[in-house]
């Protein structure tokens, strides 16, 4: 029987977040996991109508391969209401360990698209420190549902530490950082700190006051004012090699922090970036 | 197992992500993937190997199966690996890292055994780069007493010869059960510590295994005994990348009595044993929910010719009818059947295209090859689709096949523009401008174990010249022509029915550059061509080689299949001035090809026809 109707009166906002090896998926990947997790779910998703039905749903702002985030959203919309408790639990009852579904709430059905309405982006950003500790791109988020090996491996202590900073508490993380070098056989975390984070003060200063940057965009150069586009910028309490950027989109353009990172390190920092993470997702009236 | 040096190791390579196209295809992860854990050290560590990068090999049904066979052993831990795309396989080499399995992330040549699958005959420089990027000596003859046993399955492992030197083993014919009584012996060998050379005469032991260091004699295909109630995987590993064959499968039948002349899968596969529709159904409605993908595909050689399949399709149909779940049919019948039975899977959606395969231009050559269809039906399938509302339709062909001649070849045109008249005529007047028709031709290659085994390729230049007279054929405009390179397809021919010699060819094509050679994109027939001549080969005699029906072939001694007899008398009718036609022996009499001769039989759900 079809009791599915064309149109849908439910707009349902799905938090989660983009942890572990997850980092390495494109923004396509992640829409595709999360399709598939609402399926497992049986929620009763509305379909468009047409030559190709598909699940209705937005997401906010791509994300890079690369990038992880504790505050992603999607809209799915349902046929019919159902308790967001139930939601809640009959999505985290098949959610992929890496893309863990953190809250669900109902949207407005007239409120703006995810895309608009968070304008406001907060990255946490660590950067490489030159004597070497925090080697490559290491994957930064770890969820405590999120039980893969690999994800474990990958975990620095600092950004964890970092993220419940700013992202409030989040109980039962494992924060045990496994050395590279597998010479660190309590599990502790004791590299040296600060002994090469000497870029991160510099790029700060360097936003004050907020300097216009030029930026080539498709064979394109075009300036940017950072005043209009940096809203936040502060180092990190405990890790002097990561900083916490807030940054605006507008209408007329918005900007990556490593775009703005490269800018401000012309032409005598090389400030490397080893992690980056979508930690706060928010709204400003421009 | 995992310990400090893996993890370090897996550090490593995650700090090539970054800088590699799709990372995603190298962390794993994916959903029911099992999670690498801490395990007993006499555990059997096997690896699944798909030679091809992961998009092409995750969804695999062979590695899906294989891999559901392996979790359910005890005692064995299994994980898979993929060759990498060249960018990772640059960075692999400039560090200095191995390949690693993809679960763990360790050193593949650190596994007992590792499986893998060779899927087609262009694959020997991808076993090459495989090996070379795990350091493991090429040679079976070379490799240690810790290297890992190394085994080969799937199409190919039918003609194992040119293959023979890289490999410890094959496994020839359906591996369900073979893997399974090959893992509990060598598990069991694991935990009593035997030598390299004291486990491959255990595997030499097992039904349908062979060995090309021992004097074995014949080895017999394997053949599942109760495909029926085989449990179908209804929880394969969901991949995060989009596959070649992203959506769920489930097989509803295996084999396909039709008989076409060229045809390996329809002559290895048989005999015909079908699912009932209960058991489709069901692994249909459990596959989708538990893996929340949206497409089904009801695979096999020839799916209409299941006779439960208007059963199936319509229960199917109206359990998915009004969501967003696909269900796809990987053949099509040529007749309105198979276009009606398309329709029931599509609803009211007509946005794909069908493909239909007359193989031939003329009636005489489609009897040469056995393909028991006339125009008459290629013309009521092709109106059948557009009256259905299809506006888009593919016709499949091939050239080079034995007796073919010009007036063969200039025919593909000729059919091709009835049936684009066909179509045009089916739909009303506004609908005309969006007919569209292509026609796709490919190469035949000689395999083994056909009735066209005996026979050899059409010499690359005759194929090219033939290609350029269908061009020139008068195909109407509004028909669009693909066709198949014959300089990758004679390389097939070389090793669809080659000998050992071939192993030389591979290894020097390989160390000239050749890589992913059934990528049209990557294939570089210079290389081969100096691979040959450094090696000594003349590839054009060997695609073209005819044998003798008496002749003794490099593939004779695997048995368990049609008879040797019966190739050379379908051979014989094939050629006879006026060809003889066989008939599907689910519909009519038994074609004693002898493979019913065995304890497994023709099996049907329902009756056919």
């Amino acid at each position: 029987m079809n009791w599915r109707v064309a149109v849908a009166d439910f707009r349902l906002r799905i938090g989660f977040a983009k942890t572990g090896l997850a980092l390495w998926l494109s923004h396509l990947e992640v829409v595709r996991c999360m399709e598939r997790c609402i399926r497992r779910s049986n929620l009763p998703y509305a379909i468009s109508q047409g030559f190709s039905p598909h699940m209705k749903h937005t997401f906010t702002a791509a994300l890079p391969v690369g990038t992880g985030s504790i505050g992603e959203y999607m809209d799915v919309e349902l046929e019919s209401l159902v308790a967001v408790e139930l939601a809640l639990r009959s999505l985290q009852a098949v959610q992929h360990p890496c893309l863990p579904v953190l809250s669900v709430e109902y949207a407005a059905k007239d409120a703006p698209s995810l895309q608009v309405y968070f304008n406001r982006v907060t990255y946490l950003v660590e950067l490489a420190r030159p004597d070497g500790a925090a080697e490559g791109f290491e994957g930064v988020l770890e969820d405590s549902a999120c039980a893969h090996e690999g994800c474990k491996d990958t975990r620095p202590q600092e950004s964890a530490d970092a993220l419940e900073d700013s992202a409030g508490a989040r109980e039962g993380g494992e924060n045990t950082f496994v050395d590279p070098a597998g010479a660190n056989e309590g599990g502790e975390d004791t590299r040296p700190r600060g002994s090469g984070g000497t870029q991160v003060p510099e790029l700060l200063r360097r936003l004050e006051p907020r300097p216009t940057i030029e930026v080539v965009k498709k064979a394109k150069r075009k300036s940017y004012d950072l005043e209009s586009y940096v809203v936040g910028a502060e180092a990190v309490p405990g890790n002097n090699a990561a900083l916490r950027l807030s940054l605006l989109s507008r209408p007329e353009g918005s900007l990556r922090p490593e775009v703005i990172l490269a800018a401000l390190g012309e032409p005598d920092l090389h400030p490397h970036i080893v992690s980056l993470t979508r930690i706060a997702l928010e709204h400003q009236e421009l | 197992m995992i310990n400090p040096q893996s993890r370090s190791l897996r550090l490593q390579l995650e700090e090539l992500l970054p800088r590699v196209e799709k990372p995603a295809r190298y962390i794993g992860a994916e959903l029911f993937a099992e999670e690498p854990s801490l395990q007993p050290a006499d555990l059997l560590d096997i690896a699944l190997i798909y030679p091809d990068i992961y998009d092409m090999g995750a969804s695999n049904q062979a590695l899906v199966i294989l891999y559901e066979v392996a979790r359910g052993i005890p005692g064995v831990g299994v994980e898979r690996a993929f060759l990498p795309w060249t960018d990772f396989a640059a960075e692999l080499r400039q560090n200095e890292l191995p390949l690693c399995s993809l679960e763990s992330q360790r050193p593949l040549k650190d596994f007992d055994l590792l499986g893998i699958t060779m899927p087609h005959e262009l694959i020997a420089t991808n076993i090459c780069e495989l090996f070379d990027l795990a350091g493991i000596a090429f040679l079976a003859s070379q490799r240690g007493e810790d290297a890992p046993l190394i085994i080969g399955g799937g199409p190919v492992a039918n003609s194992p010869a040119p293959f023979a030197a890289f490999f410890d083993a094959f496994c020839i014919g359906e591996g369900e059960e073979a893997f399974a009584e090959l893992l509990i012996v060598l598990a069991e060998a694991k935990r009593q510590g035997l030598s390299r050379a004291e486990r491959l005469k255990l595997v030499a032991h097992v039904e349908g295994f062979s060995v090309p260091s021992l004097e074995q004699g014949s080895v017999t295909r394997r053949v599942l005994a109760d495909f029926a109630n085989y449990p179908v995987v209804t929880r394969p590993l969901v991949p995060f990348v989009e596959t070649s064959q992203d959506r769920l499968s489930v097989e509803i039948l295996r084999g396909c009595t039709r008989g076409c002349r060229f045809c390996a899968a329809g002559m290895l596969s048989r005999p015909v044993r079908e699912r009932s529709a209960n058991t489709v159904v069901a692994a249909v409605t459990q596959g989708l929910s538990a893996t929340g993908l949206s497409e089904v595909s009801l695979s096999s050689l020839s799916s209409t010719d299941h006779s439960q399949i208007a059963p199936i399709l319509r229960r199917l149909s109206s359990r998915y009818a009004n969501t967003d779940t696909k269900i796809s049919l990987p053949s099509q019948r040529l007749d309105s059947f198979g276009v009606s039975m398309a329709s029931l899977v599509c609803g009211t959606q007509k946005k794909g295209s069908l493909t239909f395969a007359p193989e031939a231009g003329t009636q005489r050559l489609r009897d040469v090859i056995n393909k028991n269809v006339s125009d008459d039906e290629v013309m009521g399938a092709i109106s059948a689709a557009y009256e259905a509302g299809w506006r888009r339709t593919k016709l499949y062909f091939m050239l080079g096949l034995p007796t073919e001649t010009d007036e063969d070849v200039a025919a593909i045109a000729e059919l091709a523009n009835k049936a684009y008249a066909a179509a045009k005529d089916a739909v009303i007047d506004s609908e005309r401008g969006k007919v569209r028709m292509s026609v796709s031709v490919g190469v035949f290659v000689p395999k083994a174990h056909t009735p066209f085994q005996f026979y050899g390729q059409v010499p690359r230049e005759e194929l090219e010249r033939r290609v350029r007279l269908l061009k020139a054929s008068g195909l109407h405009r509004g028909v669009d022509l693909h066709w198949h390179d014959p300089s990758s397809s004679m390389i097939e021919a070389v090793f669809s029915r080659g000998e050992a010699s071939l192993a030389a060819l591979g290894i020097r094509a390989w160390e000239l550059g050749a890589r992913f050679d059934a990528w049209s994109d990557q294939f570089k027939l210079h290389i081969w061509e100096q691979a040959a001549t450094d090696v000594g080969i003349d590839l054009q005699a060997l695609a073209s080689r005819v044998f003798e029906v008496d002749e003794p072939l490099p593939w004779d001694f695997i048995t368990g299949g049609v008879s040797r007899e019966y190739l050379a008398e379908e051979y014989k009718c094939a050629l006879l001035p006026v060809a003889q036609t066989t008939p599907d022996c689910t519909m009519g009499p038994c074609g004693t090809c002898g493979v019913c001769d065995g304890e497994i039989k023709n099996e049907l759900a329902g009756s056919r026809g």
